[in-house]
Formats: C-alpha cells, structure tokens, sequence
C-alpha cells in the first residue's frame, strides 16, 4: 500500500508546476521550499524569451495557485533533513526555519521593514539592491509573510512594537514535521556560475562587469533601479553595453565542459530589452561563439534581434577586459573569428553570460538521498526512455537539477515528474 | 440582474510597465466618478497578493457586486482575478477586465496624455459592460476514464503507458504496422549510442501486453466527435471493411513529424546526395545493404562525405526553393543528429574523410557539448558557412569523385571545394502529414511553424487550444527522444487529471435561445460548426431550435444570424457590447 | 504704459478619427497583444471590444457604432482555416460584404469600414492596420453621420428595444 502523498522539493516553476499537476489529481502534495517565498530565479526575471512575457506576470498566478490550492500543503523556509524508506513509503523529516514572525498572524502590511534601521545587500536582488533585516525577498512574494534575518538583525524591536498584529515572536523556533509520501520530486534548480574565477574579465574586480542575474535585476520594474538600467560605478547610463557569451560553459579549463543552453536566448532578450528600456538609444553587442537559438520560437526572435531592434553579433571568445581608471569603460580585446582581425572594443558596461550550474540544494539533497548525479552535479536519469526517473526509484526530478534547460522544457517536464511520481502515490 | 450593481474598479501600474506611462491615479480618479462605482483604486500590482486582497477587504467593505480590474491583457489574469471574486462568494462572470498594458501603454508609449484619455475610454467602457454583467451557473460535465492517444511513436508509447498504469483505459492508434515511430528507424540514439531497439522493444512489449491498452495499428480515424470528458470516434483499420466505435474522455495527439522533403536543393536527385534519416537506415543491420556502408550509385564505400546542416530550417526568402514557404524555425536536434551521426560513420568505416558543413552548432542538450568534443578529437574538417552562401552540391561526369561540394568558409575567409562521394543532408522536421486533417477533426491550431499551437508557450506547453486535447512530442515541435517523453509523461498527466477527478467545468457563456420568438427557421442549425443546436419539437405543435448546452463553444455566430434575435449570447449580450460602443463613444 | 494682452487664438485641433475595434480572443485579439509585448506603437485612435469570434457581430452593432459616432469600425478575426470556432470568421465576412454595400449606399466611405484576417502571431500587422486606418479616415474626414445618439436597435433576450 502506497502512502498517498507526493513531496515537492523546491519551489520554483519547475517545482510550482510539479506540484500543482499532481494536485490536480486528486492527490496531497507537500512542497518545501527553503527560501521564504516560492517562485525560484524565474522571480527574479524581467521578461522571458522568446516573447517577452513579463516572467512575474506569467508566474505569479502560479505562485498563487500552489498555496491556495485545496490539495497542497505549502512549507517555505523549510528544507528536508533526512529521507528513509524506499519508493511508496518514504519518510521525510523537514526542519521549518524559525522566521521568527507567526505566520498566521502577519498581515504582510510591511511596516517592521519601514521602520527596521538595518540595511543589508539583497539576496533576491543580487547583491545590487538592499533589504532590511526584517523582510520579503520581493513584493509578489508567496507566501506574503515577513521573515527575520536573525544574523542581520540587531535586536533593536523596533518591529516588535510596530506591528499590529503582533505577529513577532523572537523566541521562535525551529520546528521539525515528519510526512510520509510515496514519491519524491526534486526540483531544486540552479546557480548561476560565479566568473569571478575568470580573472580576465574583472568580475567583482570592474564595477561596470555585471553578472547575467545582475542586469536582470537591473532591468526588473520592480528591481533596485524600477527598470532604469545604469552603471554601478557613476550612475550613468550606460549607452554601449557588451554581452559575452559561454561564461563558465563550454570551457573545461576554467568552467564546466557543458553548454548552458539558455544563455544564447538570455542575452538575445535582454540586448532587445536594454534598447527598450534605455531611452535615447543604446548599442548592444554579443560576443558568441554558436547563437544556440533552437526552441520553437527562437530562430524568428534571433532574427528579429538583428533585423528590427538592430543588436549586434560578433564570433568571437573575448579574451580579456580591461578597465579604464578614470572613466571605468571596459576595453574587450576580442578575435573577431568571422574577419580574423584582433580588435579593441570599448564599452560602457559588459554584461557576462554566467553558465547555470547545479544549486546548492542539488548538492545537498543528493547526499540525503543517496541519488546519483553526473560529474557536474545534475542527477542521473534512469534510461534515455525515463528522462524524470532519477536513478533511485520513487525518486523523480524536473527542472535545471536534472539538466539546464528554459522555462518551457522545465514546465514540460515538471508535469512529466508529476505523471511518473502519481504512479506511486495512488 | 435586479439589485443595483456596485462596482469596484481598480487600476493596475503594473510596476512601471502602465503607470510609467499612463497616469494610473488620474485614471482611478475617474473611474471613482462613474455612476454605480462604490469604489475605485489604484495599485502596483493587482495580480499580487496584496492586490487580491485589496479586491476582496472591498467586496465585503462596499458590498461590491461587480468588479472591474483596468490591467493587462484578460488573456493573461481574466482567470486570476476570477478566482479571487468567487472566494468572496461572488459568481466569476461578474468580473470584467480592461487592457491598459498591451492595449495601451506598450503600444503609446511616447504618448502619454493620450495614452490616458484612452485608459480612461477603455475602463468607462469596462464599466459600461460590468453594470450589464450576470451571474451564470457553473456547468459541470462528467468525464469518462478512457483516453484515446494518436500515434504509436515513442512518445504516443510513453503518454499510453501512464495512462494505463495511472489505471484508465487507454486507445492507442497508430497508421502504420508496427508502433516505434521514427525512433525505430534509427541507427542510433544520441548523445550516448544507445540502440533504439533496446529502448523501445521492452516498452512496446509492455504497450501490447497491458491490460489497460487497446492498440489499433495500421489504423486511422475516420469520424471523432464531441468534447472534454465526451468523445466517440470511429475507428477503420486500413483495408478492412469493419469499423470500430469508442468512447473516451481525453485526447493526446502524438503524431510526431515527417522529415523535410529537400527535392530542389543541394542537387537531391543525385542518388549519392541522401537525407540524415536515409543514412541511419544505410548503417542499420536490417537496411538495405546489411549495414554496410556503401554509397548508393555505386555500392562502394565512400572516401569522403559531407554533412551539410540546417536544409529544410532556418530558412528566409532569399534561401528557400522557388514554390516553397520558407521554415524559418530551427529543427533544434539536426547539430547533434549530424555530429553524432559522422561519429557513427567513423567508427564502422574509419578511414573515410568527414566534412560538416554547418551555419552555428546547436550541440544543446544534456550531454551533447561533451559529445561534440569528442568530435573534434575524429580528424573530421568543419566548415562554417552562411545563410547568404548555401553550399553548392554539384555532379562531376565521369571524375574520380561522384559530387564536389563547394562552399564559403567564414572562419578562414576561403572559398572550399571538396571531391566526396556522398552527401548528407540534416533534414528539418516539419509536421506529419495526418496533422492538418487532425487539427479540423479535433479543432486544434498550428502555430506559425504549421507544428500544433500549445495553449501558452509558458505556462501551458503540453495542452492544446482545445479542453481535453494535450500535446506529446514532435507534434508540438521538433524535439529529441528524451524531451519527446518527458512531455509525453506531460500531456498523461494532464489528461489523467480530470479522468481522476470524474467533472470538469466547461463553458458558461453560452448560447440561449428564446422559445417564443424563435420561428424554427433553422438558420442558426446552418451557422453552427459544432453541431451544437437541434430541432425540438413543442407540445403545442410549435417546432423550434434549442441548444445542447455542453457542446455549446460560445462563439456566437448564431446569435448574430438569428432573424428573429431570438439568441442571446451569455456574457456578450447584444445589450453588453453595445453599452460598451455607446461608453466608448458617446460618455466622457 | 498698458500693455495689450493678446488674446491667444483657439488652436485648430487635427482631426483624430475615433474607431470602433471588434477583436476576436482568440487571434485578432492576442495579435494586438502581441503588438504590445513587442512595443510596436500605433496612433491611440482605436477602441476594442473583445468578442470570442468575430462571427458574434451582429450587423445592428456595427450600425450602431456608426450612429454613435464612430468614424471607422475595424473588424479584425482569424485567417481563413485558423477560426477557433471554425468558420465563424467566413460568416463575418458573409455579413462585413453585405453591410458595406448596404453602407456606402448610406454614405459611408468603405474606408470606414474593414475586415482584416489578423493572427494571433501578427502584432506588426495589427498596428499596421491600425495606422493605415487612421490616416485613410484622416483624409476623408469625420463621419457624415455625425452622432445620432437617441435610438439604436438592441435585441436581446428576444425583445427588441428601440
């Protein structure tokens, strides 16, 4: 006999749409989400390619259908500590963080985050905007509770007293809760690469050399700059701005081996975007070495890219950024391999196509699980045939965990994990 | 509707995307002023929590009985913001929605006082139409536990099999002998070689001998009917005169796709100038030469091939055939295909030179950069052509080699001629040829590619246009094996949904016709594509029309053409739009 | 010394034609959706109303319109074969060929009134549409009709009200 309950692990659209696909089914599904809000990276995103959707728009009522829907228990700032048993019986325990706010209390008014007096970099905003100790990592967030950063916070309760409805409990804490379910469907997404260890480009070194998620967040409406895109170094507004692609993919010596296959269709948007947003014109050019624009859709917006917005391509791998001192312009020095000349391109602002590598949780989760991954991290599928079915049974998987894919292929597939983890759950 | 309507308005600034162009208060403002409006706001972002809740402190505040959000598109949140007025007990179809983004603020952006006047046009006449709206009964239908999958391809396989383990009944329809698709026909699966055999023989073993599974093979559909949860179709086995009628519940179209046809380009009718699919059947032990390797013309194994990529994709005006419609998508699995297909032909026949000709390498997937690494550690040349250059295969009479292929090389900047003996052109894929007839009979659409439209390419890749009608594999659009399960696994899950649940809920707004002034005259029977109106006959002698409410799409076309405006069209009444004509150009 | 104000003059306005859009929901409809998400501008002239397939338009509506007010009515639905519904979008058509005989005979300028088959991948078309519009009926004019704003046959629930 099967316990009749599927667990979700990670909350993104991958696992938002896992979970609701299962619910859908008549069946109970727990989804824990280790951040406090769900919504993943695809949150943090402007528009997505190929139709410029506004990703918050297309999302949010996702986001809203997982906790309100009748057969989905939702577990944010919670993660899985331990998983025994084998597929149709597991038993999980998860540990809740203490947010030290009640959740059934707190209205999400926002008041303690006004008056809270400490600012700190914000995760969600990629270290270029700020939060307060006492926060929601962004205005849509889901559950719409506020959570405490205890190691932020500096006691002073001020928020405490502010709050109407008294919903601050700084004695809270951590709670275990144990669920028995028959499958388990990992969906615990990516990171991006971090290129610092690329020492050529001055990533973290050159103000104006920004991660891919960094300009996203520039670009957001509702990101540190309300959609105005401009440098970090003066406040500028950058009106050459270059991409560079295969930043840590498709280089085994200082990255990882695989393509990243996103990245190509990343850039393309966010060139397009950044002359929309910037008024008064702006030049964008990306350094590529194949543009992998394969999805449906995604040849005719390549096209568009050039034809009508006019964002240009050059092939070629940049080999090295330098920063002017006064100005902070970046100089790439690039082979343009179409033409073969070495050229010196000055820039405002270079924006660096990151790779997307296995998350944090991947890492983590495979150890509680004992689920085999690749030599990258990415878990194992089964056979060619069972592309969700992680190598133990009961266990599936969809999303950027299994391999880097975009947002349409992870919904696919999130529905697929939810199909095959139904089986053992009926 | 008797009790006097209350209408809450709210207008969205959707971040910066309305308000940074549109002046959202002022618009609020006005809309406050509209007679029946209890109450309008602005916010930043309706759809958010924060701004359902703003609706729903209201309803109970104001005592709202109808509700106007001024935002994006209602193709977007018309059913987000339904939801949140049924949590307060209102009905969903007291709700209307105004396009302020897509309609407005993206399209005038440098015209921001107009762009105003316009916002407020648009909300008076949302308002306008909400003061006529009407609660209309939810219509449940109940749904059969049997499901009808088209195509025995691998993913037509993968979507039948959960279904029958998820336990409903499954009819799996296939038009040729035997199920594999074009998986079978293939030599090998990339990126790992894996046999397609081995993969598929245990699964269709499984598909034959499930208890759950009936498969029709060298079958087609001749008649299908109906709608989610109701469906019947007649089933004719191909020279057989007997036929065979079920019913079923759901549908999964797995079609899968044909590969392009390149009769006019790269000189095709030679018999050494052959497609990748003719390739893999070239290497197959049960081909037509046992495997062997040889070059059709002259049975001798080839000295040198080229691969040439994206024939048939990526195609423009300027580079299609003369009669021909240019496919301007991308095949997405011919880079890999080609690669890891010379790879295959240097492992049985070593010593033969390789040349792939190709415009960007798409090796994308998991495992296919490693792949294609490996590659280039097997001597094979690559040249980069572009798409205002294509590669020229021509004939040699009586050389040494049968075919010289000569092309522009943007890296070195050369121009390239190569002596070969065989050319292989990476064919596209474009849709099955049943799909056109498949698209009318269950009426789905195609996108622009001609593959099927998915409901929204986002959040709803796997269901079709249509209720009941979801989407696996290749049908939807070029994909490789492992993408081409992962969605069949998809579209199960979303038909095993309402089998699971026993109802769903089908459409509201309906046609209604008026027994009293309807003549019978029959016109509206005419007009109807769904055959959703019949005769009824009335105990007092009078013959009139009457509508079978669950076939019933809404469309309206018989309400438009009945002479005696005997139909009303619930929720776009005569009355309704034309509220909305008159606000829009005779108020404010 | 006094000084003269002058009095300004009143400004001539341009004539900015007011249009009637019917749009389907399921191709015209997204199409200028579309038109939005990828930003291309169009003159602000245009007012849409959303039906589920253009094959909903009673003729009396366009009527109305053009009693109202309305300098142009633009009916915009799916390319042939591709109507969600079919054939709703023939039938409109059927109808547009009979009611712009029937308006010109009226004196209304076919100009103002026009079938386009729109898709919903088609955002360029529609504004295109859009702006040829607007600068056809700029040059010929405001309506002939004027505004007529007593009246205007709505039948509904099988009860005509005039």
């Amino acid at each position: 006999m099967s316990e009749k309950a599927v667990l979700v692990v990670g909350a993104g659209v991958s696992g938002i749409q896992a979970a609701i696909d299962v619910a859908n089914q008549g069946i109970k599904t727990y989804v824990v989400e280790k951040s406090p809000s769900v919504g993943g990276h695809m949150a943090q995103l402007d528009k997505t390619f190929p139709t410029l959707d506004c990703s918050a728009c297309i999302l949010t009522p996702k986001m809203v259908d997982v906790a309100r829907h009748p057969h989905i228990e939702l577990l944010t700032y919670s993660e899985v500590k331990d998983v025994s048993g084998t597929a149709g019986n597991f038993t999980v325990k998860i540990e809740k963080k203490p947010r030290y706010i009640d959740e059934n209390t707190c209205t999400g008014c926002g008041h303690c985050a006004i008056h809270c007096p400490v600012e700190v970099p914000s995760e969600f905003d990629e270290g270029i905007g700020v939060r307060r100790a006492i926060y929601v990592p962004f205005p849509q967030a889901v559950p719409l509770v506020y959570t405490i950063d205890k190691d932020a916070c500096i006691e002073c309760e001020l928020c405490q007293n502010i709050c109407e409805a008294g919903a601050v409990k700084y004695d809270q804490e951590s709670e275990e809760i144990e669920v028995k379910v028959g499958s388990i469907i990992l969906a615990t997404g990516y990171d991006l690469f971090n290129a610092n260890s690329l020492r050529n480009y001055g990533y973290e070194v050159y103000d104006n050399v920004l991660s891919s998620l960094e300009f996203e967040r520039l670009l957001s409406a509702s990101g540190p700059a309300g959609g105005h895109v401009f440098r970090m170094s003066d406040g500028k507004i950058p009106r050459r701005i270059a991409f560079i692609q295969c930043v840590g993919s498709r280089d085994p010596e200082h990255g990882m081996p695989y393509c990243s296959r996103v990245c190509c269709m990343y850039a393309i948007k966010n060139a397009i975007l950044a002359k929309d947003h910037i008024h008064g014109g702006c030049e964008t050019t990306i350094y590529y070495i194949d543009v992998r624009a394969f999805g449906k859709g995604f040849e005719e917006f390549y096209q568009n890219a050039q034809t009508r917005f006019g964002v240009k391509f050059v092939r070629g791998k940049v080999g090295e950024i330098i920063e002017d001192e006064t100005t902070k312009n970046l100089l790439l020095r690039v082979e343009n391999t179409e033409t073969g000349e070495l050229t010196q391109e000055e820039f405002d602002m270079v924006v660096l196509s990151s790779g997307l590598i296995p998350s944090q949780g991947s890492m983590e989760l495979s150890k509680i699980l004992n689920v085999p991954t690749d030599q990258y991290g990415f878990f194992e599928e089964a056979s060619r045939i069972l592309p969700v079915d992680t190598k133990i049974e009961g266990v599936y998987m969809a999303g950027v965990c299994e391999s880097v894919k975009d947002i349409p292929d992870g919904v696919g597939q999130a529905s697929a994990a939810a199909m095959r983890a139904s089986l053992k759950a009926i | 509707m008797e009790e006097e309507p209350r209408i809450g308005v709210y207008v969205c600034n959707c971040g910066i995307n309305i308000g940074g162009v549109v002046n959202v208060e002022e618009v609020a403002e006005y809309a406050s002023k509209l007679p029946n409006v209890a109450v309008a706001r602005s916010h930043l972002y309706m759809c958010s929590d924060r701004g359902q809740g703003m609706i729903k402190d209201d309803i109970d505040e104001f005592k709202l009985n109808r509700v106007v959000v001024a935002s994006c598109s209602p193709r977007m949140h018309e059913p987000t913001f339904r939801k949140v007025v049924e949590e307060k007990g209102l009905n969903k179809y007291v709700f209307e929605q105004a396009n302020l983004r897509e309609h407005v603020s993206w399209v005038h952006s440098k015209q921001p006082e107009e762009a105003t006047e316009k916002a407020k046009d648009l909300v008076r006449m949302a308002v306008a139409k909400a003061r006529l709206l009407e609660p209309l009964p939810q219509q449940m239908v109940d749904v059969k536990g049997e499901a009808l999958v088209i195509g025995g391809g691998i993913s037509g396989l993968s979507a039948a099999k959960s279904i029958a383990d998820r336990g409903f009944k499954v009819h799996l329809i296939e038009k040729t002998p035997s199920f594999g698709g074009k998986m079978a026909q293939l030599y090998k699966v990339f990126p790992t070689f894996d046999d397609p055999q081995e993969l598929l023989n245990p699964l269709i073993e499984d598909v034959m001998n499930h208890p759950n599974i009936i498969p029709y093979l060298s079958s087609e559909i001749a008649d299908i009917d109906g709608y989610i949860g109701n469906y019947r179709a007649v089933i004719r086995a191909q020279n057989e005169e007997e036929e065979k009628e079920i019913e079923f519940g759901t549908i999964v179209v797995a079609t899968g796709f044909q590969p392009y046809d390149p009769t006019g380009e790269f000189n095709y009718n030679n018999p050494n100038v052959i497609t990748l699919l003719d390739l893999h059947q070239l290497m197959r032990d049960d081909g037509p030469t046992q495997g062997n390797l040889v070059t059709p013309a002259d049975g001798k194994p080839p000295r040198s091939i080229a691969f040439i990529s994206c024939v048939g994709s990526r195609q423009n005006e300027n580079i299609v055939p003369e009669g021909k419609k240019p496919n301007t998508y991308c095949s997405r699995v011919c880079c890999t295909g080609m690669i890891a297909t010379s790879m295959e032909v240097k492992e049985k026949s070593p010593n033969t030179d390789i040349f792939v000709l190709y415009r960007d390498l798409r090796t994308h997937g998991k495992g296919h950069e490693e792949l294609f690494t490996d590659f280039r550690e097997t001597g094979s040349t690559m040249i980069r052509y572009t798409d205002d250059q294509l590669p020229v295969v021509s004939n040699n009479e009586g050389a040494e080699y049968p075919l010289t292929v000569t092309s522009y090389d943007s890296l070195s900047g050369l121009n390239i001629e190569i002596p070969v003996d065989l050319v292989v052109l990476a064919t596209g894929m474009i849709p099955d040829d049943t799909a056109s007839q498949i698209a009318s009979k269950l009426h789905i659409t195609m996108s622009a590619d001609k593959f099927f439209q998915e409901l929204h390419p986002k959040l709803a890749p796997l269901n079709s246009v249509t209720d009941g009608v979801y989407l696996a594999g290749c049908t939807q659009g070029p994909k490789d094996v492992p993408d081409s399960v992962s969605q069949a696994f998809g579209a199960a899950a979303k038909a095993c949904a309402p089998m699971a649940m026993g109802t769903v809920e089908v459409e509201s707004t309906i046609s209604v016709i008026n027994e009293d002034y309807c003549t019978g005259c029959g016109v509206c029977q005419g007009s109807c594509e769904f055959s959703a109106i019949v005769f009824e006959d009335k105990p007092e002698g009078k013959r009139v029309s009457k509508v079978i409410e669950a076939l019933c799409k809404g469309c309206g076309t018989c309400g438009s053409s009945c002479p005696s405006g005997a139909i009303t069209m619930l929720h776009f009444k005569d009355r309704q739009l034309d509220a909305m004509v008159r606000a829009a150009l005779l108020e404010g | 010394m006094v000084e003269v104000q002058e009095i300004p003059k009143k400004v001539e306005r341009e004539f900015e034609p007011k249009i009637i859009g019917f749009l389907c929901n399921w191709c015209s409809y997204a199409g200028a959706d579309l038109a939005g998400t990828s930003r291309v501008q169009y003159p602000p002239n245009i007012r849409i109303v959303r039906v589920m397939c253009t094959g909903r338009i009673d003729p009396q509506l366009i009527l109305n319109a053009f009693r109202y007010g309305a300098d142009g009515v633009l009916i915009a639905g799916c390319h042939e074969g591709d109507c969600h519904y079919i054939g709703g979008n023939y039938r409109a058509y059927r109808k547009y060929l009979l009611l712009k005989e029937f308006l010109q005979i009226m004196g209304i300028d076919e100009k103002r009134f026009r079938l386009e088959w729109v898709s919903a991948s088609e955002g360029e078309r529609f504004a295109k549409v859009v702006r040829e519009m607007v600068d056809d009926i700029k040059e010929i004019g405001p309506s002939p009709l004027g505004t007529i704003t007593t009246g205007g046959i709505v039948e509904d629930e099988g009860e005509p009200k005039i």
